[in-house]
């Protein structure tokens, strides 16, 4: 798959799983829902984070085979989470809402470029 | 006993930063350009030319004419560099050393053998002074271990500010903007923590790659000297000595057609070591293709070796294979993954976002220093500890707004010196570090703020008005490089751009911040 394609799915996937994980913390789930999270929801939101984790490592994985795919998966991650850094405390909702919207839209452009 | 070694770590990573971070900073911000040197040689070299590709016969007559060239004007050159056409570059380039051991370039037309003259060339190092700026300071191997020393220091400041961040996984996302030095220290952790893989591996890889020059008791101790360490290593013979004797050279062209045919791709550099001697060594590099780096890491294009007067062939390092054993080959994959020559674009941009990050966190490790001190006067160095500071703060302004200055001045200087001028090349790099040297006095004799936007200002000026420049210089202009499809050039233009108007934004924050902190002295 071009690697283009997959670097953008990846980055997108890779930003919806860190926006996921900040907001399973305290700080960052109360900056949109101003409360806490339960214990339950603060599990959920771990586990789906570390599954978008996953996805976007296997997005690079297609695009670039498993030995590039892993560097570009590390470098994603940290490029994603700085932007996920700068944009929280200026538009924390817009944040979630770029999350939301990616995450799905990468899912789908990877499965119509894996056929 | 647990707080004093973590205060005796905060030590080391104050100081140790500090003393490094001047020229870390400079080295993260030439090596994040570097990622690209090829578009930046390209934008600084000769405009593009349509180059149809050279068939196979073609090549071979240029290798021939370039030969006769050399024979004429380098006869007794140490060595010969044949740059056959491609990759956006249409002339064959010939490099040498004269008589006093000046490297010498000629430009050739590769089918009819005319000299192109010096003018259309500009002559530059381009993007490759970036990356040679980067690893060695353009002070040879002096450079290297400096380099290598303030590098074994990022990794210290790297661990120790670890130790240091107490509060590492709960602030992972945090950044709390306008609070002064909270918001810089935020800054500063988040740059260090959410790039921390990247950092760590561009570090250690950077010496990994000269393990031979940073380590070499064990090779001395073993080796009569590197070039035997490499024949047992790679298990092939040595290069031939220097006989002192004339023998001529079998036609250059031949031994191109085998060393294709050997290496299974076209030839895009040949070498040779003592031509016209007995013992001369003939060298033929691979062109890289463009499915190299796709899948793999360890991307080489080949190198096949022969003597020079019989043609016979030395040894031959195939495309993409590795040889040496384990050991050397997992120094190949460290230097590849510090020389992102895999993956393509994307991985291009991702080494480049991660080396300015890397830059960032100097930077803000730098003002963080000063402005703690700027807060409390800890009398740290007696009675001279306010001259002290100031001095520091002069040093971090040319360290980072400085170098900022001079690498975006290199690109200006490359467009404003005459292309006739003589060793122009090695003329841009010295103007390079007369930007950056000057830097300093500005630094001192301003007012740190003052100092600090009139530099990033001038530097965002400089980036900003870079499309134009160009145009006014070369008549090539942004859109027309667009729209013929020259992503490089544009590239390059486009990326400067881009940072100027960040550069402009930080500029024009500090001179605010600068008033503001006037005002009240102006009422009085």
């Amino acid at each position: 798959m071009a690697p283009f394609t997959t670097s953008v799915a990846a980055l997108a996937l890779a930003f919806a799983g860190l926006t996921t994980l900040a907001l399973a913390m305290a700080r960052h789930y109360g900056a949109i829902w101003r409360r806490s999270p339960t214990a339950a929801e603060a599990a959920l939101l771990r586990a789906l984070g570390a599954l978008l984790l996953l996805e976007a490592l296997l997005a690079c994985t297609l695009g670039w085979g498993v030995v590039v795919g892993l560097v570009a998966w590390f470098c994603l991650l940290s490029v994603a989470g700085l932007g996920l850094v700068l944009l929280l405390p200026y538009a924390p909702q817009r944040v979630l809402l770029l999350a939301q919207a990616g995450a799905p839209l990468a899912l789908l452009l990877l499965l119509a470029g894996g056929r | 006993m647990k707080e004093g070694f973590r205060h005796s770590m905060a030590w080391l990573h104050t100081w140790g930063g500090l003393l490094f971070g001047w020229l870390l900073f400079a080295v993260f911000i030439t090596g994040s350009l570097g990622v690209f040197d090829e578009a930046i040689s390209r934008w600084m070299g000769p405009p593009a030319q349509a180059t149809a590709a050279l068939s196979s016969e073609q090549r071979m007559e240029a290798v021939r004419l370039a030969t006769r060239h050399l024979e004429q004007t380098a006869a007794h050159s140490p060595f010969w560099g044949i740059r056959l056409p491609g990759e956006g570059e249409g002339s064959l380039r010939l490099a040498w050393r004269d008589g006093v051991g000046q490297l010498r370039i000629d430009h050739l037309d590769p089918l009819s053998g005319t000299p192109l003259p010096a003018t259309a060339q500009r002559e530059s190092d381009g993007g490759h002074h970036f990356v040679h700026m980067h690893f060695q300071l353009q002070a040879g191997t002096f450079g290297i271990w400096l380099v290598g020393l303030a590098t074994v220091a990022l990794l210290v400041a790297l661990i120790s500010g670890v130790v240091v961040h107490k509060r590492i996984f709960k602030d992972f996302f945090t950044f709390r903007p306008a609070k002064g030095q909270r918001s810089w220290l935020d800054g500063h952790n988040a740059a260090g923590v959410l790039t921390l893989p990247f950092q760590l591996m561009i570090a250690y890889s950077g010496l990994v790659v000269f393990y031979d020059t940073y380590m070499p008791a064990a090779i001395a101790a073993n080796f009569h000297d590197v070039d035997h360490y490499e024949q047992a290593l790679l298990e092939r013979p040595g290069r031939p000595a220097r006989q002192g004797v004339a023998a001529p050279l079998l036609p250059l062209e031949c031994l191109l057609a085998v060393g294709e045919t050997r290496l299974g791709r076209e030839a895009r550099f040949l070498v040779l070591s003592a031509p016209g001697d007995a013992g001369a060594l003939v060298r033929i590099f691979g062109r890289p293709l463009a499915e190299d780096g796709q899948q793999e890491l360890v991307v080489n294009s080949g190198v096949a070796a022969f003597k020079g007067a019989t043609g016979e062939a030395l040894w031959l390092e195939e495309p993409g294979l590795a040889q040496g054993g384990g050991a050397l080959l997992t120094q190949q994959v460290m230097v590849a993954l510090h020389f992102v020559r895999f993956g393509g674009y994307p991985l291009k941009w991702l080494y480049f976002v991660s080396g300015l990050v890397g830059a960032v966190l100097i930077a803000t490790g730098l003002v963080l220093f000063s402005l703690k001190r700027r807060k409390r006067q800890t009398p740290e160095f007696g009675a001279a500890t306010a001259s002290i500071h100031r001095l520091i703060e002069a040093l971090n302004v040319a360290a980072v707004a400085g170098i900022s200055l001079a690498c975006i001045a290199f690109f200006w200087i490359n467009r404003l010196l005459p292309t006739a001028l003589e060793q122009r090349a090695e003329w841009e790099i010295s103007l390079f570090f007369a930007v950056w040297a000057l830097s300093l006095p500005h630094a001192l004799l301003r007012p740190p703020l003052r100092a600090w936007w009139e530099q990033l200002g001038l530097a965002a000026l400089l980036c900003l008005t870079l499309p134009l420049i160009n145009a006014i210089t070369t008549g090539d202009q942004l859109l027309a490089a667009l729209a013929r499809g020259d992503g490089a050039r544009a590239g390059v233009e486009l990326v400067a751009v881009a940072i100027g108007l960040l550069l402009a934004w930080l500029a024009w924050q500090l001179r605010r911040r600068q008033r503001l902190a006037m005002e009240p002295l102006e009422v009085h």
